[in-house]
């Protein structure tokens, strides 16, 4: 039988700034023929946007990018003016940069797991409906959630777009009866981090190995977050400013968004290039020696294991980074005290820096070209998502053939959407309303 | 931040893109003057982040917010729980949609006693533009109505 299904996918990505995100999906005689994810990436209007910018404007204009992970648009630009100016912050910058990066852990992966990702999971059509049959569990993540966003308004001033970041510091120091206020809480919410790890290790997941290269910054004696070289699992370790050789954006045909390929032999973009894995799952395959031995352990005595090549671990592997995230706020917060200069002097100089960080979805790249009074020449902003934009494709592929492709279109429709929002692109939210076009020839 | 329970908290939606400015901008405009004792007026900078918090520990809110549905830019829109499930889709920015995050906050009783939203339909959300004559024009009437509100529940 000659059949003929469409599949689409059509939906109001940040529906605030005029984004589209599609999925288009055709299988024919029985095989997927097309397989094109469409995403919007809003990051593209700022790099021009920046140029001419004095570098004292940047922090503040990139965290408008995203709604949901400023602090991340804000680490990498600060790093890479710090570079350029080569200037040292410092280490009480230094922690308290990774105290707010993990109040941007904590309120972004609370957010995925317990919004999006349970539902697909648990077998539930939404959010609420998980909530009306585990509203312990949901409030739990809630309350997670709500404390990774207080913990950026402590050190962000407001939690949108975070104004207390600058390049060489923070504006301003918050003081020792909040940073006490806030431990208390930490400490209030460790046992309830622990236990999520354990919840979501005992959420079934397909069983789905698959070969795939993961990317994350390694640090020598950290969880990478703000700081470190690139590592990839089949053995690369570069510094943050040899990226382009390695990783390159290309123009999709069917897509305005940037799709970025690896290059395991440093020709990038003229080479052979492949999709790549970067956020939660690629960190933890990388990077879990680095984790402290009660985080590993908790995980381990859930039954977690990394690495993994199921891509479906990735909902786990947000939990423990969670768990990891609260670990890490505690021991900052522990020696806690203000300082009196929060940031140091910048001189602006003239040059090219890079900032590469960890993002809640994976490492976010940014390089500057600055003039002698500081001002951006060239912005180029590499975000998480369009660095998985491929993979996911990959991932969709290889997924909805095994799953089988004689599925009805519900189904179909439904695990493509689990595969897509199993990777917290930007677009997570909107591939809840997926349309779905049915032709037969 | 913890927030203390409100007789009425008035909800600005917003983000720094065109007609979308309007939630926070009507904040502003309200909480320049006086306000009547347990009524608060707060921006919600983050929709799905803060929203659910703003929603707790109130009897009742008041969404402000720009609006896509097709009705003429400017339009004023007053809608009330019931009619929050029709309009939920084009409201989302992130996240899940306003309709989703009430039914998610009634379903772990954090939900106030009673939810409206206003809003005024939206012309231009462009990344980092000004707000439209259109919407503009139509603000005056859109306070003038939350106004009323404020001083019914003073």
């Amino acid at each position: 039988m000659d059949e003929k299904r469409e599949i689409r996918v059509d939906v109001p990505v940040l529906a605030r700034v005029e984004g589209e995100g599609a999925l288009d999906l055709l299988i024919r005689d029985g095989e997927i023929s097309e397989l094109r994810l469409r995403i919007f990436e809003p990051p593209r209007f700022f790099e021009k946007f920046l140029e001419g910018r004095s570098y004292t404007e940047v922090p503040d204009i990139v965290a408008r990018i995203c709604g949901i992970c400023p602090v991340a648009y804000q680490m990498s630009s600060v790093h890479a003016f710090e570079s350029i100016f080569d200037a040292d912050p410092g280490p009480w910058v230094r922690e308290m940069r990774r105290l707010l990066y993990c109040g941007e852990w904590i309120e972004s992966h609370s957010l995925h797991i317990h919004l999006l990702a349970l539902p697909d999971f648990l077998g539930y059509p939404d959010a609420p409906s998980v909530a009306r049959d585990h509203p312990a569990a949901v409030q739990r993540g809630l309350a997670l959630q709500g404390l990774g966003n207080d913990l950026i308004r402590m050190l962000g001033g407001r939690s949108v777009h975070p104004v207390g970041v600058k390049v060489g510091g923070f504006w301003h120091a918050p003081s020792s009866g909040q940073a006490a206020a806030m431990l208390e809480r930490l400490r209030a919410a460790l046992p309830e981090a622990a236990e999520l790890v354990h919840f979501v290790a005992g959420v079934t997941v397909p069983d789905d190995p698959q070969e795939f290269v993961s990317v994350a910054l390694r640090h020598p004696d950290e969880y990478g977050m703000n700081e470190g070289g690139l590592v990839t699992s089949d053995g690369l370790e570069i510094g943050i400013n040899e990226y382009e050789k390695y990783f390159a954006e290309s123009h999709a045909p069917h897509s305005t968004a940037l799709h970025s390929h690896y290059f395991p032999a440093g020709d990038a973009p003229h080479g052979a290039g492949r999709p790549y894995l970067v956020g939660p799952l690629a960190r933890l395959n990388l990077n879990v020696d680095r984790l402290p031995a009660g985080v590993r352990e908790n995980a381990e005595a859930a039954g977690l294991r990394f690495p993994s090549a199921n891509m479906f671990h990735s909902m786990a592997a947000r939990a423990v980074e969670t768990h990891y995230a609260i670990v890490e706020a505690i021991r900052i917060l522990e020696s806690y005290a203000p300082s009196e200069s929060p940031a140091v002097t910048i001189s602006p100089r003239p040059g090219v820096g890079f900032g590469c960080t960890e993002a809640p979805r994976g490492i976010l790249w940014h390089r500057y070209e600055a003039d002698h009074e500081g001002r951006v020449v060239t912005a180029r902003i590499v975000p998480p998502t369009s660095q998985n934009q491929p993979r996911i494709e990959e991932d969709l592929r290889r997924s909805l053939d095994a799953f089988g492709l004689d599925h009805d279109e519900e189904a179909l429709r439904l695990r493509a959407e689990t595969v897509i929002r199993n990777y917290d692109p930007c677009i997570s939210c909107a591939t809840h309303f997926l349309r779905l076009q049915l032709q037969r020839d | 931040m913890e927030v203390a329970m409100a007789r009425l908290r008035v909800v600005g939606i917003g983000s720094d893109h065109g007609d979308d400015r309007l939630g926070w901008l009507a904040c502003e405009r309200l909480a320049a003057a006086p306000l009547p004792e347990g009524v608060e007026v707060v921006r919600c900078e983050r929709f799905v982040a803060d929203l659910l918090r703003l929603l707790r520990d109130a009897e009742r809110v008041i969404l402000v917010d720009a609006i896509r549905s097709g009705r003429p830019p400017g339009h004023l829109h007053r809608a009330g729980r019931e009619a929050l499930a029709e309009l939920g889709a084009p409201l989302s920015s992130h996240g899940l949609d306003l309709h989703q995050l009430l039914a998610l906050a009634e379903a772990v009783g954090e939900a106030p006693r009673e939810l409206r939203l206003y809003g005024l339909e939206a012309a231009e959300c462009g990344p980092g533009g000004e707000l439209s004559p259109a919407v503009a024009a139509a603000l005056p009437g859109l306070l003038e109505a939350l106004r009323g509100e404020l001083t019914a529940a003073g």
